[in-house]
């Protein structure tokens, strides 16, 4: 799943949807993309550290954030259903943008107190305790999305925050990553709530409360945890993942609220790198099976990426991971699938043609999985265009059918990524 | 001063005529009006002169320059061209202040419409212009109301002149034309503005008072009738005086 | 003159409804705090325990800022993640690509470098400012280095101008500079309804409450209310002399053409025609006028604007006026007004007109025969108002319109009595000039008599203007006297220690700690009293009001007060200092109409509103909100406020005060955020602000005199036409030319002295009124009326001096007129 450089990119926009100024939620596509195009380059982590080693990820630990890296997301994706079958789908993402590195935040600080000189209070204005408690580097921001299946409705918010005064942060023990009141928290060793509301008045109120418990251990992507995104050393990120989390709370749409109960999905990436050159775009996957198998799928597009195409021109640092019903990992390099492409949906709104039907292929795992998105509208047009929604797979392993769940994101169809990185 | 001087040449017991110079001499007298952006000649090289104790009517119809001429007389207006002596004083040669002083002294003037000051009574309108002179009014009043007294007022002396009637105003006038005993009077219209019998009235009067007391006596009139009581009448035609 | 007061006092009210409006956004509510603003932990639990989304923390305080304004700016802190439901400015201007336009960078920028400001692109181009210059902040004597970062441009006219007196920087930096940190000013919140906020009323601690938007602007615009109101009475004072003026001019021009009127009249016009023919003048004329006044008000605007923006600065709040906005209303206004009164004012002459018959000799007097008859009328009229006007300003509790009315309806009766007065005053004056002056001296007065509905139009309108003078110069002279003689009672201290004010009059910000500690210590100092000034609004009155904790007298008892209670003698501090209650500044006790003895006055304190019983109520002119004392201890003790704002030092007897006063200077030297100040000093200071604040005044006084002094030239000139024959006869009769202008000079200064005697008891009359009555009621301060002979001396002075030389033109003009013509006419 490397969102890693469109999630930069969105992290970027955060400072963009300030400037365009719009109020959250709103409608309107049109990217602005004169501001776009002053934003600081997001890859140019100098100062920041770097992820290089393998086997680096320690829990409860890096359940937390890590300030020092410059970006940084937890991300909640799952499919609910009601006691009745009625499907749901939400993600719920939290992502954390370092501005500068905090030593140099520590350096301006120095520099710029108390003009006048006079001794005492150029000093006290250099004591740490003297910086207001609003004074931060790390920006938040979250996407919380609700698919109504059978209603076919999509609930898609947005919102910003400063990581300081107590309005958005991490903390990793206990577990807990919030935005004002969106949060996700820890609530009992391995069960975590997870609560996020609008109360939009266009969509009504739209809330999300779920206890997430976890039934499997970790799984680190890559190299023990370190996912490599290009071929410099350092170009790469740290990303582990919680599947196979039972999700049971309610979901409230249109007025009305819903018990529900169904699979989830979190994945935790920190990194501090740059966007390869020539990058439109990204496609990631990811599905639970039935048979109690996972697969993570992610791919690069680089060059014309109007031709919604994937497979064709996907860069070499494009990687998965299959997770066995046993536990076992097996990790996918280029080359290891296809993803291919069998129907495409235009949005009304941004008119950006997306991928709607795909076949995946793993021989070296005898996967073959054909499916569609749950609902064709899950285009999220917030201060970035992209979809990521519920999807449902039929298929086989080794012979034998399988039915899957999960979500894909896909990225730089309505307007490349690239002009904005 | 030089009205007593000017009397002593014209009343004294020198020989009369040929050493007293005329009351008023005209030399070469011009006066002519932008109208209508065009030159209105009034008064066109007249040349005259008035002696003591005449009474010369200056007949004319409307706007022939009888008042002009008057004015000029009285150094009120001064002409285009040519000279104006009063008795023997050229007032055209003075400056504004002089003219009016010597006008103050020497010159009485009776209007067709009275012109008095209608805030001061009969009587302080008689002793105006001699008040004007610096003359302390009490020492005026005996003078004013005999005066007052000759032309029938006495009794009057109090009132203003807006309480009374054309023919008692005109009177008024007259006696603040002579109330500083001027050798010459100017009457420009005087019984214009009066019906037939009051204004026979108050020309009676006035030739009383004038004539009869030495005075010279120059009265525009387009009335014909006074004529055959003048000692001359002069008819201004064409800018021309003529007998 | 009306156009630009109400043009100033508009600019002001918007510049600062504009920049109220810059801070307020959208919101509809608002979360304020006690004295010391808001913990900031509210914000985080409205928004996270909560999860109430339309909220935006604002930590703002006022600051100067030398390179970019004089004027002190609103140091605005916001978080931009709160703001776009709020506050637009951040968008990129419309049409885009413009290099220094905010973008991302600058925003960035803006979070994460200390100190760096975002302000007004006009702002900064006026100031000469470029982006990334660094500019200085000086908050209460601190200088603190900001760069600037961004440049706002806002599409719309209205919010450029609203964002001149504002300075952007985030909310981390505002706490900083400011020295707020772990507060906030207010939050601003929007809600459609009440009951979206109950669950943000629940979790507020006690000394924050939830108002509406509007309520506080209301509150903060209050204050200027009676300022503003007062400032367009005066206006219109000047437009009721103008009436005048108009009466005269009209009438003027009716004169000069009476023959023209007679032949129309001949020719079959009727007095109707006649009637419209004038009023059709009039208005035609006004609307000339009034547009050239427009012209000259826009003009004068912006002169005045100055004036007031200071005052304002100076006692109520910090308001950035970027030129003069010339709003239509305004002018429509003026417009109207204008025209409407040159109407009233023609009303007469075209009457006048009306009546011309076609033999027109005898016109004048039977108009004067009527003025006459009219005389006896018009004093019964003067009495009746003048008495109306009276019950007016006795009305207990009546607001400062019907002061105003009252005030008016004196004056206008005063002017009714001016045509009487001016009859019996010649008439008794007649004898006195004819026996000095002679002919002349008999001739002038009675002239006067003559013509008064001409004369005495001048002599009121002078008389009028004249008054004016003297009741402003005794309103001033004597609140001058009443301040000074407070401040010597007041200020008893020798020494001053208060951190620089970026605004004359209210303290801002406070001492640093380690400055009162050092002053109260100093050598030399005997005792030391501290103040500290904070603005709370009363909960009872909604009324924003100074809450100063003292530990002592700086009066040293020598205050005077308007009420103690009995039971406490003459000295309520050491009650005060035992914290048994509050004492109160009369401003207060009068604005909100309390009886005697006042009621409890409840504080909203840390824990909440609490009473406090009345121990006494004090003269305070340093505010017109008022101003409530406090103990100390209980201060510190109920709002958990440590800081001082200002100290008092009394040197030891026999310590030389110039040299302690020196040396503790000298400690502080270097020092921007301590100011030390000899009581000379800070004496001297007030009473500049004061001369600052009634500067004003004396360009309305300026302007009443030439607007009588035009009055009183078109009254001579206009009765020069009528009495022209008049004076023809006299010259005709003798009169030199000098001795005309004598006469016509005369004449003038006979109404000159007319109306300057007339203007001494009117004068005074609109002195008590302005000092009893108006002061109270639009201040809450009582004066102590000084009553200087200079005053009036100077008012006669005036009258006859502007008479005299509204005669110059007049006489020099009789004295050439030719005298042959004149006897001819009519």
């Amino acid at each position: 799943m490397k969102r890693l450089w469109w999630v930069i990119g969105i992290i970027g926009l955060v400072v963009v949807g300030l400037v365009v100024g719009r109020p959250l939620w709103a409608r309107d596509a049109a990217p602005p993309a004169a501001s776009l195009e002053a934003l600081p380059p997001a890859g140019s982590g100098e100062g920041f550290a770097r992820a290089t080693e393998p086997n680096a990820i320690a829990f409860p630990r890096d359940l937390g954030p890590h300030d020092d890296y410059q970006t940084e997301w937890w991300y909640y994706t799952g499919n609910l259903q009601t006691a009745d079958g009625r499907p749901f789908g939400f993600q719920f993402t939290i992502f954390r943008r370092a501005l500068t590195p905090e030593d140099v935040l520590s350096a301006d600080l120095a520099d710029s107190a108390d003009l006048r000189g006079s001794s005492e209070s150029a000093q006290s204005a250099q004591s740490a305790d003297q910086s207001s408690s609003w004074r931060t580097e790390q920006v938040y921001l979250a996407h919380f999305t609700i698919s109504d299946i059978a209603a076919d409705a999509f609930y898609p918010a947005e919102r910003f925050s400063r990581g300081a005064a107590g309005l958005a942060g991490a903390t990793a023990e206990p577990y807990r990553v919030w935005l004002e009141d969106w949060s996700v928290e820890q609530v009992a060793p391995g069960q975590v709530r997870l609560r996020a509301q609008t109360g939009d008045v266009a969509t009504g109120n739209v809330a999300l409360d779920l206890l997430l418990t976890e039934t499997r251990p970790p799984v680190l992507h890559g190299d023990g945890g370190l996912s490599q995104k290009g071929p410099e050393r350092g170009n790469a990120s740290y990303y582990y993942s919680l599947i196979g989390q039972r999700a049971a709370g309610t979901v409230a749409v249109g007025g009305e609220r819903f018990d529900v109960t169904g699979l989830a999905w979190k994945d935790h990436e920190w990194s501090t790198s740059a966007l390869s050159e020539g990058a439109v775009g990204w496609d990631w996957v990811s599905l639970q099976m039935d048979d109690g198998g996972a697969l993570m799928l992610f791919e690069i597009r680089s060059g014309a990426g109007d031709d919604g195409r994937g497979g064709s021109q996907t860069r070499p640092y494009n990687a998965g991971t299959y997770v066995a019903p046993d536990g076992t990992l097996t990790h996918l390099t280029q080359g290891d699938w296809t993803l291919e492409v069998t129907d495409t949906w235009t949005s009304p709104t941004s008119g950006g043609e997306y991928p709607a039907g795909w076949r995946i292929s793993v021989p070296s795992v005898g996967l073959e999985l054909r499916g569609r998105p749950q609902m064709a509208n899950q285009e999220l047009n917030v201060s970035t265009v992209y979809w990521e929604g519920a999807v449902a797979f039929e298929g086989t392993r080794d012979g034998a059918p399988v039915s899957a769940e999960g979500y894909i994101e896909l990225t730089g169809y309505a307007g490349s990524m690239a002009g904005r990185l | 001063m030089i009205k007593e001087r000017v009397r002593e040449a014209m009343v004294g017991e020198g020989a009369p005529g040929e050493t007293a110079p005329p009351v008023v001499r005209l030399e070469g007298l011009c006066k002519a009006f932008e109208e209508g952006g065009r030159q209105r000649v009034v008064l066109d090289k007249v040349d005259y002169q008035f002696d003591r104790g005449q009474f010369v009517v200056l007949l004319g119809h409307s706007g022939s320059g009888k008042s002009t001429l008057l004015n000029l007389i009285s150094g009120i207006d001064r002409p285009s061209e040519g000279h104006v002596s009063v008795l023997g004083t050229r007032i055209t040669a003075l400056n504004e202040r002089d003219r009016t002083l010597f006008r103050r002294d020497h010159i009485g003037f009776v209007f067709q419409f009275f012109n008095l000051i209608p805030t001061l009574t009969v009587l302080e309108n008689v002793t105006l212009p001699q008040e004007l002179a610096g003359r302390a009014r009490r020492e005026l009043e005996p003078t004013a109301l005999r005066l007052l007294d000759r032309v029938g007022l006495a009794d009057r002396r109090d009132a203003h002149p807006d309480k009374l009637s054309g023919g008692e105003q005109q009177r008024v006038a007259i006696a603040r034309a002579l109330a500083h005993d001027p050798l010459l009077v100017l009457a420009d219209e005087p019984t214009g503005n009066l019906d037939d019998e009051t204004g026979e009235r108050v020309l009676a009067l006035l030739l009383e008072l004038t004539r009869d007391a030495g005075r010279t006596l120059l009265m525009a009139t387009h009335n014909p009738d006074i004529a055959p009581r003048a000692d001359r009448v002069l008819q201004l035609h064409d800018g021309r005086l003529v007998e | 003159m009306m156009v630009s007061i109400d043009l100033a006092n508009g600019s002001a009210r918007r510049a600062f409804a504009l920049s109220t409006d810059a801070i307020t956004g959208k919101a509809t509510h608002r979360v304020a705090g006690g004295p010391t603003g808001l913990d900031e932990a509210v914000y985080r639990d409205i928004r996270v325990a909560a999860g109430f989304s339309p909220a935006a923390p604002v930590v703002e305080g006022y600051v100067g800022v030398p390179e970019l304004s004089g004027q002190p700016l609103r140091l605005v802190g916001i978080d931009p993640f709160a703001e776009p439901p709020f506050r637009d400015y951040f968008a990129p201007a419309a049409g885009g690509a413009n290099g220094g336009s905010l973008d991302a960078s600058a925003l960035t920028t803006f979070l994460t470098e200390p100190n760096s400001l975002i302000i007004s692109a006009d702002a900064a181009a006026e100031a000469g400012i470029a982006l990334g210059d660094t500019l200085t902040v000086n908050v209460a004597g601190r200088e603190i280095a900001a760069r600037v970062v961004g440049l706002l441009r806002p599409a719309d006219d209205v919010s450029r101008r609203a964002l001149g007196g504002i300075v952007f920087t985030d909310i981390a930096s505002a706490q900083e500079m400011l020295d707020l940190r772990g507060r906030l000013s207010h939050i601003d919140l929007i809600a459609d309804d009440e009951a979206a906020l109950a669950p943000i009323a629940a979790l507020l601690p006690p000394d924050a409450s939830i108002e509406t938007a509007a309520a506080r602007q209301n509150a903060v615009q209050q204050m200027t209310a009676a300022f503003e109101f007062n400032l367009s009475a005066l206006s219109l004072l000047a437009l009721v002399v103008g009436m005048f003026l108009i009466y005269n001019t009209v009438t003027f021009s009716v004169i000069q053409r009476r023959p023209l009127f007679a032949v129309l009249r001949m020719l079959g016009a009727t007095g109707g025609q006649l009637f419209a023919l004038i009023l059709g003048e009039a208005v035609l004329l006004a609307l000339l006028g009034s547009l050239l006044g427009l012209g000259l008000g826009v003009l004068l605007g912006r002169g005045v604007v100055g004036l007031i923006t200071q005052t304002i600065n100076d006692f109520w709040f910090a308001v950035n006026v970027q030129g003069v906005s010339v709003p239509p209303s305004s002018l429509i206004r003026g417009l109207a007004v204008g025209v409407g009164a040159a109407l009233l004012a023609a009303i007469v002459p075209a009457i006048e007109a009306a009546r011309t018959a076609p033999q027109s000799t005898l016109r004048r007097s039977t108009l004067e025969s009527r003025i006459r008859r009219l005389l006896p009328w018009l004093v019964v009229a003067w009495a009746a108002l003048t008495l109306a006007g009276a019950a007016l300003l006795w009305l207990r509790g009546g607001g400062l319109f019907t002061a105003f009315a009252g005030l008016f309806a004196v004056l206008i009766a005063a002017a009714l009595l001016a045509p009487p007065l001016t009859d019996v005053f010649m008439r008794l004056v007649a004898p006195l000039t004819g026996r000095l002056l002679g002919a002349l001296g008999r001739l002038a007065p009675r002239d006067i008599i003559r013509s008064l509905s001409r004369t005495s139009i001048a002599v009121a309108a002078l008389m009028t203007a004249v008054s004016v003078i003297v009741g402003v110069s005794i309103m001033v002279g004597s609140f001058r006297g009443t301040v000074i003689e407070w401040l010597d009672q007041t200020l008893q201290a020798d020494i001053y220690v208060s951190p620089p004010n970026v605004t004359a009059n209210r303290v801002i910000g406070a001492l640093a700690a380690d400055a009162v500690a050092t002053a109260r210590t100093w050598p030399g100092v005997a005792r030391a009293v501290s103040s500290h000034t904070v603005q709370v609004q009363l909960p009872q009155f909604g009324r924003l009001v100074q809450l100063v904790a003292v530990d002592g007298d700086v009066s040293n008892g020598n205050r005077p007060y308007a009420w103690v209670r009995p039971d406490l003698g003459d000295d309520p501090w050491p009650a005060l200092m035992a914290g048994e209650g509050v004492i109160i500044s009369e401003a207060l006790a009068l604005k909100e109409n309390l009886p005697t003895p006042p009621p409890d006055i409840t504080l909203p304190t840390a824990g909440g509103p609490r009473d406090f019983p009345v121990l006494a109520v004090f003269y305070d002119y340093s505010s017109d909100q008022g101003s409530v004392f406090i103990g100390d201890a209980t201060y510190r003790t109920l709002w958990d406020d440590a800081r001082v704002s200002a100290v008092g030092l009394f040197v030891e007897p026999g310590q030389p005060v110039d040299e302690v006063t020196a040396a503790l200077a000298a400690r502080f030297a270097g020092r921007s955020d301590v100011l030390v100040q000899s009581n000379e000093a800070l004496r001297r200071g007030s009473l500049e602000i004061f001369d600052r604040t009634f500067a004003i005044t004396s360009a309305l006084r300026l302007l009443a005199i030439i607007v009588a002094f035009i009055g009183v030239l078109s009254a001579l000139l206009s009765l020069q036409l009528e009495r022209a024959r008049e004076l023809g006869t006299l010259r005709a009769t003798g009169m030199t030319r000098r001795q005309l202008w004598g006469l016509t000079l005369l004449e003038t200064g006979l109404m000159g002295a007319t109306a300057g005697l007339m203007a001494l008891p009117v004068g005074y009359a609109l002195a008590w009124i302005l000092v009893y009555v108006i002061n109270v009621r639009s201040f809450g301060w009582t004066l102590t009326m000084d009553l200087r002979p200079e005053y009036f001396i100077q008012a006669l002075l005036v009258a006859v001096g502007a008479a005299l030389l509204a005669g110059v033109y007049p006489s020099i003009r009789v004295g050439n007129m030719e005298i042959a013509s004149a006897i001819r006419e009519e």
